[in-house]
């Protein structure tokens, strides 16, 4: 499965934040500040307007002391620091002193009314949408002010600067999944901190309002400003002195990560050699494959006096389900097998492990890879697109667990236990209207969902070399009709020799 | 890039955490095996059909009945052909007295929240559940099988669960400004599940369950489910003995006109239990007024028994939270069951668009179960029974719609009706196990009128002569309403009840008596036996006028109506220390009767409803008040009496005393009698 990602919308045309934050406290210049107040802007002016009561002429004067501080703090910022974070933060630190300043009276009506006459503008044309944002925006920032420095600037560099979860993730030195569960958990705690404000709202709603209202798009900030704010900032910045780069220096502070680094990949490495991994990839994800022959207790070079192979078998049940009603156990698995093998093989659905062991002993084997799925969806109402906001990565494969036993020179009892977890798509549909369904097209959506056997058991008297047949297992296609994958039988044998 | 209007986020609270999956993990999800210990297996397969119709359920009460594995090839030749369908199949073999455990789930994703886009209603979060089937089997082979009697073959019990989200279900949601009924598709969850006491000492495969399909269990179409196993000890082991017949329990239910019914029971020619479930397979059909409603299957063996940690309780199928957690160890007679549940969602809250904000869950379907508690040498055994139903009668309207006003909350109306008991039993005997009249509301729109439902027993297989066991008595209780004048007269004959029921038929015929409850038990005089039917009413208590003018309800209430019949063991009444029914006295193989305790007491209850539930003018006179007048209610009278068992032969008066008006009953009849009779 590829991985599902979105361009963010603002995205520069060259280097993420991070990249030009550090380029700009290395080496302070007007080229470089001014990509920076393009990418910063509309989450700036967006803010400082919420909370000058919607002035745009004071949300200007606002948004050009940010930058023009911005300008002059930043090289002296520390490494971690992330742009956004800092920016939306003074910007309401100046917003509120502006006001403070400036005594200016605004009511709450002429302040909904603007904002409802700016809203108007857009394309937004939903009224209860509207209407929740207009009771969470003037007390939004406040409550963002509230969070955690970790959950704010990853809801701020999500929401208010287009960025998605890689991107973010790199920015905050943490994994794009953490970066994710990190935007989950501060939304949940920016919820709480506007019902502690007497706003109310669902998650799923305020994730809304943010993504739509929350920073404006390049078209909403008045082009004038965007043409000359940047300018206007740089010389109010120089106007005090010239602008130093950072005194700390980089290669020191990157020296202890990157020996760390070089550490962790020579382990890896070896652990890799260990355990067989990158065998077998067959072109797809990479697969970790661990296998654990037998316990401790054996004299060094001590060789496996067992040799498992176990087969997996995924047929369509119109196939092999007739077959399995009526096949006698034991006589009839050998030639099961050399019947199912090839048409699962055509069709991709076998599956094969090796494994030697020690009898008397448990042999474990384990193959897994990482499966990315879509998590979340954003919904184009008018044109019924359809785009991916949110992936997660989840581990499916393979556990296998045996046990042989020698019973006689030439028969073997194995217990055995099998986990096995994969990926499969479903469809979700409902009725987006309330009116009679069929006088309105379902929508439908595909997800991804889990499935998983889990199966144990005990067979004896396997003859060495002869597949025997541990278990079978029928898949019920489920769910929604005509939709669902057909139903299955996965099959289990095992083939056990002992190696002379 | 357009900028989307609707995000819609996953909550996946039922996806496998990675510490609950393994996989990918540091640690191992599979435990090692440590000392296996005895690891001699067994060979088990396990497999569900489905099949349409009523055909194949009822060419199983021929005589003789078509042999299991007959059956078993048969069902799969059809499901080759696409006549019957396969549900599940499983082929594995457990180690000799270890539980095992296998499963093959699925996540099953559907919307659980929905908010308001304009006319649309869009989910705001999704769940997934987990669907598919699961078995747990624990089973011994051979001389080392753990179980009382002869220890060959294999023994032991089998639990196989089939859990399916495979349809959607319309949930009624009116739109007050559409000039047509919305609708919103919630998922339908269907569990179907089999618990078998099992014994076999052959490699044939065994029926040991036949069931309705969850799916079917609302609709007029009929499927029924199959369920298989065999169980083998591989070639190599020395051949079985032979072992006791296994039984094969059938239990039927039919529902038909209450006068029928009475006429049917109350005729001496129809003593005979056998004759009387004949009669009525002969006249019963899929749309007539006489019709089977259920029938159902288990296979049992004698002599079972388990020693288990169960929950502390007993487990009804039913409960929305079942009872959990671990009980005291002990050794219990092994049953068998068979549940088909389908999961019931309906709204119980709107916001002021009508829009559904919150969903109930109820457990709907049917239970089987029946549990040997004595094998006697002689080829009778008793067992208790136990029969439950969970059903819906109708999504009620409200307010109901009147051509004026439009309907736009919807409250359903559950049933239930359950019965227990225990009956001695033979290979070829039928017993009827109970009857009772319904509550009116319960019979559904295409009745006519009036019902009752008549539940048997019947074995299979051909009993040996005089070996049939003797058919237990019938204990009836009954509730007359009459007038004053009807009343005194009883009165006076009170110590004869011959005389009493002479009376009783004349005011009857003369039509100033009514015969309001009846219910009738039909099984041993030993511990606890009670048959029940109930309706859950729900009706609005409080309305308002919207600001469209529409009626709408704002809360509810229920009220419960119906009879029951309890037959009460005495504990502290003397005789032998322990109960039959003890879940921890061992099988007992003696003559039967040693332990058995007799019935003191007799309890009928019946709830009745005094006013009829609000009308739409009722409701708008309630909303015209604003509620000044109180919120609507509907008392309803218990009736119960606890009493001494009736004589062996014939009956007695429990009560004569005056009562309310009824609603549907003449005001001049506004006196009960209650009456218990033993034929």
């Amino acid at each position: 499965m590829s991985t599902f990602s979105i361009a963010p919308s603002h995205a520069p045309a060259n280097g993420g934040e991070t990249t030009l934050l550090r380029r700009y406290q290395s080496a302070p210049c007007g080229d470089t500040f001014r990509q920076l107040v393009v990418r910063h802007l509309p989450m700036v002016w967006a803010t400082a307007r919420r909370l000058v009561n919607g002035d745009a002429a004071l949300a200007e004067d606002v948004a050009q002391m940010v930058f023009a501080d911005f300008a002059r703090k930043a090289p002296q910022l520390p490494p971690d620091t992330a742009a956004v974070g800092w920016l939306h933060r003074h910007t309401c630190f100046t917003a509120r002193k502006v006001v403070r300043t400036e005594v200016r009276r605004r009511s709450r009506e002429r302040h909904a009314a603007q904002i409802q006459q700016d809203e108007a503008m857009t394309d937004h044309s939903d009224p209860f949408l509207q209407t929740a944002w207009l009771e969470a925006a003037p007390l939004l920032d406040a409550a963002l002010d509230s969070l955690p420095k970790t959950e704010r600037e990853a809801i701020l560099m999500r929401f208010f600067s287009g960025e998605d979860h890689p991107v973010i993730g790199s920015a905050l030195g943490i994994s794009g999944e953490a970066a994710r569960k990190r935007i989950t958990r501060g939304l949940e705690k920016l919820r709480h901190a506007l019902r502690r404000r007497g706003v109310l709202l669902t998650a799923a709603l305020l994730s809304q309002i943010l993504l739509h209202h929350a920073s404006a798009a390049p078209g909403g900030v008045p082009s004038g400003v965007m043409a000359t704010l940047p300018g206007a900032a740089w010389r109010q910045a120089i106007a005090s002195g010239p602008i130093r780069a950072a005194r700390v220096s980089r290669s020191r502070a990157y020296v202890v990560p990157a020996a760390a680094a070089l550490i962790t990949a020579a382990g890896c490495w070896w652990w890799a050699i260990k355990y067989g991994w990158f065998s077998d990839a067959g072109g797809r994800a990479p697969m970790v494959s661990v296998v654990d022959s037998g316990g401790p207790g054996h004299p060094p070079g001590a060789r496996p006096n067992v040799h498992v192979v176990c087969t997996i078998l995924n047929l369509p049940a119109k196939t092999a389900a007739a077959r399995l009603l009526t096949f006698q156990p034991e006589s009839g698995d050998a030639a099961l097998f050399a019947e199912f093998r090839p048409l699962a093989e055509a069709q991709g659905g076998l599956q094969e492990f090796e494994l030697d062991t020690f009898a008397g002993e448990a042999g474990r084997v384990r193959e897994i890879h990482g499966h990315d799925y879509a998590e979340s969806w954003a919904w184009d109402r008018e044109t019924g697109q359809r785009s991916h906001i949110g992936t997660a990565t989840k581990d499916v494969g393979t556990e296998l667990q045996v046990e042989p036993s020698i019973q006689s020179s030439d028969s073997i009892q194995l217990v055995w236990r099998i986990y096995h977890h994969y990926a499969a798509p479903s469809v979700l549909k409902w009725p987006l209207s309330m009116i009679e369904a069929e006088r309105h097209p379902e929508r439908v959506m595909e997800a991804d969902t889990f499935h998983t056997l889990r199966a144990e058991g005990c067979l004896g008297n396997i003859r060495a070399g002869e597949p025997r047949l541990l278990m079978s297992q029928y898949l019920d296609a489920g769910t929604l009709p005509g939709t669902e994958p057909e139903p299955r039988v996965v099959l289990l044998f095992a083939t056990v020799t002992i190696p002379q | 890039m357009k900028i989307p209007l609707i995000l819609f986020c996953f909550l996946s609270l039922a996806r496998w955490s990675p510490a609950e999956s393994g996989v990918g993990q540091k640690g191992w999800l599979i435990p090692p095996f440590g000392n296996s210990g005895d690891t001699a297996e067994i060979r088990v397969r396990t497999t569900i059909f489905k099949v349409k119709g009523r055909e194949i359920p009822m060419s199983l009460l021929e005589q003789p009945a078509p042999q299991d594995e007959a059956l078993f090839l048969r069902l799969a030749a059809m499901a080759a052909n696409g006549q019957a369908e396969l549900a599940a199949d499983q082929h594995f073999s457990t180690p000799h007295g270890r539980e095992l455990r296998m499963e093959a789930m699925k996540e099953f994703p559907y919307p659980t929240e929905y908010e308001r886009r304009g006319t649309e209603m869009l989910p705001a979060s999704v769940e997934f559940r987990l669907v598919g089937t699961s078995l747990v089997a624990e089973l011994y082979a051979g001389d080392r099988s753990g179980t009382s009697g002869p220890s060959t073959g294999t023994a032991g019990r089998l639990i196989l669960e089939n859990i399916r989200g495979d349809q959607q279900r319309r949930v009624p949601v009116s739109l007050p400004d559409s000039p047509v009924d919305g609708v919103l598709l919630s998922p339908r969850f269907f569990t179907e599940k089999t618990t078998t006491a099992w014994r076999s000492g052959d490699t044939a495969h065994h029926l040991v369950s036949m069931f309705r399909a969850a799916e079917t269990l609302h609709s007029p179409e009929e499927a029924h489910c199959f369920v298989f196993a065999n169980a083998s000890v591989p070639s190599t082991e020395k051949p079985v003995a032979g072992l006791p017949s296994d039984w094969r329990l059938h239990a039927l239910t039919f529902r038909l006109p209450r006068d029928e019914g009475r006429a049917l029971l109350d005729n001496p020619q129809n003593r005979n239990d056998a004759g009387l479930l004949a009669s009525l397979l002969a006249s019963s059909t899929a749309d007539g007024n006489t019709r089977m409603h259920n029938h159902a299957i288990l296979r049992i063996n004698a002599g079972q028994r388990l020693t288990t940690r169960e929950p502390a309780g007993e487990r009804n199928p039913f409960d929305q939270h079942p009872a959990s957690g671990t009980g005291e160890e002990r050794t219990v007679p092994l049953g068998s069951q068979a549940e088909s549940i389908e999961e019931y969602a309906y709204a119980t809250e709107s916001d002021l668009d009508f829009t559904p904000q919150s969903f109930e869950y109820r457990n709907l379907g049917r239970s089987f179960t029946a549990t040997v508690l004595e094998a006697s040498k002689s080829g009778t055994a008793v067992v208790e029974i136990r029969l439950q139903e969970n059903s819906l009668v109708e999504n009620k309207l409200w307010p109901e719609p009147d051509g004026i006003s439009r309907s736009f909350v919807t409250r359903p109306q559950f049933v239930e009706t359950a019965f227990e008991g225990t009956v001695r039993i033979a290979p070829g005997s039928v017993v009827c196990l109970g009857a009772a009249t319904l509550p009116e509301e319960m019979t559904g729109l295409d009745s006519s009128g009036a019902e009752m439902e008549i539940t048997f027993l019947k074995v299979t297989g051909s009993p040996a002569p005089g070996m049939e066991p003797t058919p237990p008595p019938r204990t009836e209780y009954e509730v007359f309403t009459l007038t004053a004048e009807d009343a005194a007269a009883l009165r006076q004959v009170r110590g004869d009840f011959s005389k009493v029921e002479v009376l009783l038929a004349d005011a009857l015929e003369a039509g100033t008596a009514h015969s309001m409850e009846w219910a009738m038990l039909g099984t041993e005089e030993t511990g606890k036996a009670f048959i029940k039917a109930r309706m859950e009413h729900c009706f609005p208590t409080s309305v308002e006028w919207t600001q469209r003018g529409w009626l709408r309800p704002l809360s509810f209430d229920f009220r419960f109506c119906g009879p029951s019949l309890t037959i009460l063991p005495d504990g502290a009444a003397g005789g032998p220390a322990t109960s039959p029914r003890s879940p921890l006295n061992p099988v007992d193989t003696s003559q039967p009767g040693e332990t058995q305790k007799p019935v003191t007491g007799v309890e009928f209850r019946h709830d009745v409803l005094l006013r009829m539930l609000p009308d739409t003018a009722a409701l708008t006179a309630a909303a015209d008040s604003g509620g000044k007048g109180g919120p609507l209610n509907v008392p309803v009278a218990t009736i119960v009496n606890r009493a001494p068992p009736p004589p062996a032969v014939g009956g007695r008066i429990v009560s004569i005393s005056e009562f309310h008006a009824l609603p549907g009953i003449p005001e001049e009849q506004c006196w009960l009698v209650q009456v218990i009779r033993r034929r």
